[in-house]
């Protein structure tokens, strides 16, 4: 398949003149030399795929005639049977069988503790176990995963079992903030609290040269998660608001966006620190401001909601235009579209009020798009130098 | 590579084998000294959404004297058992906690939340609502749900009542032999 897709594109970028003949014929050499054989691979898979799942039917089909003590008993010989093989995998420095060894091994964690529920009929909160989940499973990850894989799916367990726990954590920000809290206003403030920690986390799991790679992915996501939070704190005024002083909440957003601010100046690349510092203030003031203009009601609220929205992710359009990051403009400039289309459904009362207001609307995605492409096209590219 | 940082990544790597292993111990220790209550259960509503593989119910308790608690409250405290058989006859004692002292007709406490109109669940059982989860043979759950409607006090959960208040499920029973 690699082949025949080198094959297509040498001669596509051959007619274009980009390379010349010899260069597409070493191309096409060098592929033919190093090619994969995906259909066995394919095949492999399927059978591997077919036995476990006739294993599970099997088992399934058992289980409740299995004693319990046997089904602990291979549980915990099969969780024991994958740490010894992450071990082996980090001693001989075989990254990815080690990175997989991992990840099962963070499964069988939790499908042991799930176990143990079920044998002993345990009656607890999702959270705690997934609380137990990750204190088990932590130190190994972290001291012998080091893709960017492995960091993706182990921060996103840490912030879904942060989430999962809202109920629970609900009287300690009723404590720390002085506000009593209706669910959506505390899954803004969670956020945005797990973003700024994250980035901390990151920056001090970037100082170790291994897991540099998994930090810097473990620092995207928390960036992302940072405009999340700042724009659904913008985006929540249609809920019930909550009326009462929202000093205490800012004050704690603004106290855990303190080290994360001092984490960037100190751990981030030299080049990166000026728009990520303004990134990081800017979202905690959007965010400050969007709980402020909660309790405003009907379209006057509906309006500066949006405006702030608007202004935050054109102020993120114009850094990542800045940085050359194409991607960014464009899901900027969407989020910007988006939003005055919402407006526009907003202000006309609903999206099939009459036939002028779809044509409206219509013509309003069709000029957006126009505008979006030249702009995006202005945008231009990051030179990161030759593709090695 | 230092001694120091290959011992630390086994002692990572060992944490959770034997941190499963101690929550198992934990369990079987917890049992080994408990006390076996054997309770009646009746059905729930709503029933469990996962259904098939748990099912809902209560408690069933001869309450020598009921809670009093508001519509949708929950008290704290534990129930005072003053006969085993053939129905756990109990009395309510709100506000106990472990360490408190009991009556000198309590056989057994066990501690827990209280719920209009007289329901009770043991607080490490307890869903929420003052409903049970019991995982049962998916097979089953539906045979069960009808037993518990149709003959009450036919299907039973083994209670394991520690010295503490604290209480697990042993076994479920129907007409006295274990599911």
């Amino acid at each position: 398949m690699a082949i025949v897709i080198a094959e297509h594109f040498t001669r596509r970028w051959q007619a274009a003149g980009l390379i010349d003949g010899d260069t597409a014929a070493r191309i096409v050499a060098w592929e033919a030399a190093h090619r994969r054989p995906v259909f066995l691979w394919a095949v492999t898979g399927m059978g591997a795929l077919a036995l476990s799942l006739g294993i599970m039917a099997i088992v399934g089909a058992n289980w409740e005639d299995i004693p319990a003590w046997l089904k602990l008993a291979v549980d915990l010989g099969l969780t024991a049977a994958c740490a010894v093989v992450v071990f082996v995998c980090w001693r001989r420095d075989w990254p990815w069988r080690r990175e997989l060894a991992a990840l099962l091994l963070f499964g069988l964690v939790l499908s042991g503790i799930a176990l143990i529920g079920q044998v002993y009929q345990l009656q607890s909160a999702p959270w705690r176990a997934l609380t137990l989940w990750l204190a088990i499973a932590t130190p190994f990850l972290a001291l012998t995963s080091t893709s960017r894989l492995t960091g993706t799916i182990w921060t996103v367990a840490a912030v879904i079992t942060w989430f999962v726990a809202e109920e629970p954590l609900e009287g300690l920000f009723v404590y720390l903030s002085g506000t009593a809290w209706i669910s959506t206003y505390q899954v803004a403030l969670m956020g945005y609290l797990t973003a700024s920690a994250m980035i901390v986390i990151s920056i001090l799991r970037g100082l170790w040269p291994p897991a540099r790679e998994q930090a810097g992915v473990m620092g995207r996501l928390a960036w992302a998660g940072v405009i999340a939070a700042s724009t659904f704190a913008v985006s929540i005024g249609w809920l019930e608001s909550r009326e009462g002083p929202l000093v205490g909440p800012i004050v704690l957003a603004t106290l855990t966006t303190l080290p994360a601010a001092v984490a960037v100046w100190l751990g981030g690349e030299p080049n990166e620190r000026a728009p990520l510092l303004a990134l990081l203030i800017g979202s905690l003031l959007i965010w400050s401001l969007g709980l402020a203009v909660t309790p405003m009601h009907g379209k006057s609220g509906d309006l500066v909601r949006a405006l702030l929205f608007i202004v935050y992710w054109i102020g993120i359009g114009a850094a990542a235009a800045r940085a050359s990051r194409r991607g960014l403009f464009g899901l900027a400039f969407t989020m910007v579209g988006l939003r005055l289309l919402i407006l526009y459904f907003e202000a006309i009362g609903g999206l099939t009020a009459t036939g002028l207001g779809l044509i409206g609307g219509g013509v309003l995605c069709l000029v957006l798009a126009a505008v979006g492409w030249r702009l995006t096209r202005g945008v231009a590219r990051r030179t990161g130098g030759a593709l090695t | 590579m230092s001694r120091a940082f290959i011992i630390a990544v086994m002692a990572a790597l060992a944490f959770p084998v034997l941190a499963l292993a101690a929550l198992v111990g934990h369990q079987e220790f917890l049992l080994a000294n408990a006390r076996i209550l054997s309770v009646p259960l009746t059905g729930f509503d709503p029933r469990d959404l996962l259904r098939g593989h748990y099912i809902r119910a209560q408690m069933d308790w001869d309450w020598e004297g009921a809670p009093a608690v508001n519509e949708y409250e929950a008290v704290d405290g534990a129930l005072c058992v003053v006969a085993e058989t053939p129905k756990p006859r109990v009395r309510f004692l709100a506000g106990w906690k472990t360490g408190d002292r009991t009556d000198a007709d309590c056989r057994l406490v066990i501690a827990g939340h209280a719920r209009a109109p007289s329901r009770f669940a043991p607080s490490q059982l307890d869903n929420g609502d003052g409903g049970i989860q019991f995982y049962v043979p998916e097979a089953r759950a539906s045979d069960l749900e009808t037993l518990m409607r149709d003959r009450p006090g036919s299907l039973t959960a083994d209670l394991a009542v520690r010295a503490d208040g604290g209480a697990a499920i042993r076994a479920l029973r129907v007409d006295g032999r274990k599911l």
